[in-house]
């Protein structure tokens, strides 16, 4: 299994999980609609029955927008507002769900219940990785562009041209993306293993992600940047098809808003794939590893898969008693499935 | 000063005299009065960052007053310390911990009339308008004769100075040099009848943090002496160019008919060259620009055909273009009638015309702060706010209305709207009036009263009287007071004369108070539409006389409707409006509303209900601060209102979708 797999696989994988998909879409959708609906009702009042509504309908028109926010200045704090309670609540409500779609994944049963027992199961543990992992982004955050802040009064000073400012700030844009990235597959492995390990032991948990990231660097860095970066052709391709649409007609505008909401629903999908990729990398370097690694006690948990695996590809967490006969058929099961995934990719 | 450089100096004012230049001319014919006429022999230490200088000054006196005093700018003082004028008002945090490389000076060390007779002595440091006793920017001397009518005076000086480091666009930054504001230069005598002059007087205002210019015209024969490594440009001709055995090289520039004279120097400077018709257009551009220097040269060219053509023929042959580092970028954006900075970026997109706007701007000046020479410092809109207006029609023009400033990624931005957008989302529009002294603006005032303001003051003018007519102003104004200085009064004359002359016996537009509203007073405008109403006309009821018998009658209601428009006036300045009044039966009336009530109703009535009126519907009047309340409709799109729920609703999907 190398990054190309897990992307394909993870996208194949996540097409199954149309209920998921749909379920995730209407809540983005529905809390987005929400938060619009009371913005929309101050636009709505803050143009009356002026006509310059109307104007908007053909594009971008400067005055227009500058008079109707000079006049309406607390527009703004009320879009603030607005997002200070949307954005958490976004957030708290798609780390219950990243539970569920991994849970749903790895147990290739795409059902809602599955979804929402996984959710439920691994909420409390998912919060607190992702608190950590907030947490960390924020201080080497603090720490790039603390570092930025205190030398680029410095190299301002001697820099022969803004190209160099640039690519000196560019760079530590760049660090930081690329610490980011590096954080965030942490992350997304550590979720994988207290799901699949069903464990609450977060430490030894983002320990053994970290480990598990940079045994595997390349491929677990050029999946999460592969899969970053796929958004931004879609998008590319997406605006080129609808920059022009002026949405002044009815038909205009269904098909302007259905086309809307289909990258809207592009973006879903990219986070359930982005999960599914991962756990499909995971699950095979995981099991690979901790067999050569033959740690006892960790093994424990997979043993279950022994019994799973002949049906389903992967393995399921829940534990079981540890016997060799049993460490021996997982093996032997896991072989063959690693020679199927080689032979497949031949 | 030490001895040496004593000696050294004087070795150099002798030899200067005794060369007997070879007089060239760039014009056959003055076209000024050229009562100030300087010979300027400079050095620059690029080690130390000093200049040392000696400077003939031949003033003609060309009042019919009889003139013992004479005044002075000395606007490098300004630089000086954080006690002058210039810092006071601009709030700076003034040394960055290095006062004595972050500061400069201008030291006068001797100054004699032609006969040798010793002014110094009699130089006294004043501060004409708010006689701060640490500012140093004007200084006036005793003469000890007197200087009669059309006489004229020579002055020797000799002086130096302390560069700063690159601030309100001029001093050096490493080896970088942007020389403004550096000489000894003479005030303006304004006699009786000029301007608003009652009686002679010197108007000689010190350095401020808004304002830079009023000066007389002459001519420059200004000779730079430094590493010959430098690259150097000017607002003057090259007319010769000497190395001599030490390594350094002799720059000769001449200029005629300008008001100031402003001299850059880089060891990084790259030149570029480009003709068009008489005007040799030089640009000296950083090497990270290279991209950048046809959008220099084609703006400047759109900039030279659009005065060309609105005005008059830019009439010197020589310009150039300077192009800072980014280190230099204090410089920017300043105009020399025959020299400006413009001011880039390296990569900069097409659709961020940033290049292009200030390229245009600076060059705009020289027709205002250049040729008009208008008192920037008593009447800055004459200079910035025309400019500016010139700079949005150019803009716009060129590189399209909606898209002359910005035109990038969905977001059109023209330039004139960014400029009325500057006013328009003022919170407090009326804080200050356009008509004023430049240093007298509120904190952040200069900006929207003598650029953005005045922009949408004459386009609005433009929009009432037509665009024929108002070139027919402009031009008239500009043949009519080029080299002159010519004050607002003058130009309101020539308005109102222009107009009177268009009006073809027709009720006029009344052009003072047209401009006692915007430019003297500062009320906002701001019309609205604020109700329209049909009302079916009802049938007769009631007893009724006929053939004097009472009858009664009960009729229905009519298929005719009684309907009005209801305007209001929420600003102070009354304009004449039009208003675009829509009917169901698809009929349209265009109405003039010229009236001064608060609230006025337009009625009409017949078989069709109004179903939409607009004010300024062409958007003539860009003065009123709110073009959302200038229309109202019965029945308000829906569909605008659903793409704008649309595209929020799409692009906060998006938005949190991001956070997850
Ligand atoms: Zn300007």
């Amino acid at each position: 299994m190398n990054l190309f797999n897990a992307y394909s696989q993870g996208f194949k994988e996540t097409g199954k999980n149309l209920r998921v998909l749909f379920l995730l879409f209407a809540v983005n959708f529905v809390l987005a609609i929400l938060a619009i609906k009371p913005l929309m009702n101050l636009i709505t009042k803050g143009f009356g029955n002026s006509l310059a509504v109307t104007e908007l309908l053909h594009g971008f028109n400067y005055t227009i927008i500058n008079d109707f926010l000079s006049q309406n200045n607390h527009l703004f704090t009320f879009i603030t507002a607005i997002l200070l309670v949307i954005i958490p609540l976004y957030w708290l409500l798609s780390v219950f769900f990243s539970g569920g779609i991994l849970h749903t994944l790895n147990r290739n049963s795409y059902t809602l219940t599955t979804f929402f027992n996984g959710a439920v199961a691994n909420f409390l543990r998912f919060l607190a990785v992702s608190l950590t992992f907030i947490i960390l982004q924020v201080l080497f955050a603090l720490a790039v562009f603390g570092i930025l802040g205190a030398t680029i009064e410095n190299f301002f000073s001697t820099a022969s041209s803004e190209i160099s400012i640039f690519w000196y700030v560019f760079s530590f844009f760049l660090s930081f993306s690329i610490i980011s990235l590096f954080l965030q597959s942490i992350s997304d492995y550590t979720k994988c293993y207290l799901m699949l390990n069903a464990s609450n032991n977060i430490l030894k948990a983002i320990w053994r992600s970290l480990v598990f990231v940079i045994k595997h660097f390349l491929n677990t860095f050029f999946l999460k940047l592969l899969l970053s970066l796929t958004p931004l052709p879609v998008f590319y391709i997406w605006y080129k098809i609808t920059h022009d649409m002026e949405g002044a007609t009815w038909l205009g505008l269904i098909v302007l808003f259905v086309l809307q909401q289909i990258f809207v629903f592009f973006r879903v999908y990219m986070h359930v794939w982005s999960y599914a990729s991962v756990l499909e990398f995971y699950s095979h370097r995981f099991l690979l590893a901790e067999f050569n690694s033959i740690d006892k006690k960790s093994f424990t948990n997979w043993n279950n898969a022994a019994t799973d695996i002949s049906e389903e590809k992967k393995v399921s967490a829940a534990p079981i008693q540890e016997t060799q006969k049993e460490e021996d058929v997982y093996m032997q099961k896991m072989d063959e499935e690693i020679n199927k995934t080689n032979e497949s990719k031949v | 000063m030490k001895p040496p450089a004593i000696k050294f100096f004087l070795s150099i004012f002798f030899a200067f005299f005794a060369i007997n230049f070879q007089a060239q001319y760039i014009f056959n014919l003055p076209l000024s009065n050229r009562q100030a006429n300087y010979i300027i022999r400079v050095n620059l230490n690029t080690e130390n960052k000093m200049l040392t200088a000696v400077q003939k000054l031949t003033y003609i006196n060309q009042s019919a007053d009889t003139l013992t005093e004479l005044q002075f700018h000395a606007y490098m003082n300004a630089f000086m310390n954080n006690q002058s004028t210039f810092m006071k008002e601009s709030n700076r945090p003034g040394s960055s911990g290095n006062p004595e490389w972050d500061f400069g000076f201008l030291k006068i060390n001797k100054l004699s009339l032609a006969d040798s007779a010793n002014l110094l002595p009699s130089l006294t440091y004043f501060s004409p308008d708010d006689n701060n006793p640490d500012d140093r920017t004007v200084f006036k001397i005793k003469l000890p004769g007197k200087l009669m009518p059309k006489d004229s005076v020579i002055l020797n000086f000799e002086f130096e100075v302390k560069l700063p480091k690159i601030i309100a666009r001029t001093g050096y930054v490493r080896d970088y040099f942007f020389i403004a504001q550096w000489f000894p230069k003479i005030g303006v005598y304004e006699p009786a009848g000029m301007r608003y002059a009652k009686r002679g007087a010197w108007n000689c205002h010190q350095f401020h943090a808004n304002s830079e210019f009023y000066s007389n015209f002459g001519t420059y024969d200004v000779y730079i002496t430094l590493p010959q490594e430098y690259v150097v440009g000017s607002g003057g001709k090259l007319m010769d160019k000497k190395e001599d055995a030490k390594g350094l090289t002799t720059w000769y520039f001449r200029a005629e008919d300008i008001v100031d004279f402003a001299w850059t120097a880089s060891k990084r400077f790259k030149v570029a060259e480009k003709q068009w018709n008489h005007v040799k257009i030089q640009l000296l551009y950083q090497p990270e620009h290279k991209d950048l220097v046809q959008r220099h040269f084609d703006a400047t060219i759109a900039a030279l055909e659009y005065f060309e053509e609105t005005l008059e023929t830019f009439p010197y042959p020589h310009l150039t273009i300077v192009d800072p580092p980014f280190y230099g970028m204090g410089s920017s954006g300043m105009e020399y009638t025959t020299l400006f900075t413009a001011g880039s970026f390296w990569n900069e997109p097409e659709g961020l015309r940033f290049t292009e706007m200030v390229t245009v701007h600076e060059f705009g000046h020289a027709y205002f702060m250049g040729m008009l020479a208008s008192n920037e410092f008593e009447e800055a809109w004459l200079d910035e706010g025309f400019n500016s207006y010139f700079e949005t029609k150019i803009l716009d023009h060129y590189y399209g209305k909606n898209t002359g400033l910005i035109d990038i990624a969905g977001i059109q931005i023209g330039d004139f709207e960014f400029s009325r957008s500057g006013y328009a989302s003022l919170k407090n529009k009326g804080m200050a009036e356009i008509y004023r002294n430049a240093w007298d603006y509120p904190y952040g005032g200069y900006g929207v009263y003598s650029y953005q303001k005045p922009a949408v003051v004459l386009q609005t003018l433009e929009g009432i009287v037509g665009e024929k007519v108002m070139y027919q102003i402009l031009k008239t104004y500009f043949k009519r007071w080029k080299f002159k200085h010519p004050s607002t009064r003058n130009f309101i004359e020539i308005a109102a004369e222009v107009i009177e002359a268009n009006s073809n016996g027709n009720p006029k537009f009344d052009i003072n108070q047209y401009f006692s509203q915007t430019v003297y007073g500062s009320g906002h405008m701001d019309y609205a539409v604020t109700d329209i109403s049909n009302q079916l006309k009802p049938g007769a009821q009631g007893w009724f006389e006929t053939t004097g018998n009472l009858a009664v009658k009960n009729e229905k209601s009519t298929d005719q409707y009684e309907s009005y428009v209801q305007i209001e006036r929420f600003g102070e300045v009354i304009l004449p409006v039009e208003v675009l009044v829509k009917f169901s039966s698809g009929r349209e009336v265009l109405e003039t509303f010229d009236s001064d009530q608060k609230r006025f109703r337009l009625k009409y009535s017949g078989p069709d209900r109004v179903v939409s009126a607009t004010i300024d519907p062409n958007f003539k009047i860009p003065l009123d601060t709110n073009v959302i309340n200038n229309s109202y409709s019965i029945t308000v799109k829906q569909a605008a209102k659903r793409k704008i729920f649309a595209t929020f609703l799409f692009w906060l999907q998006n938005f949190i979708q991001f956070f997850i």
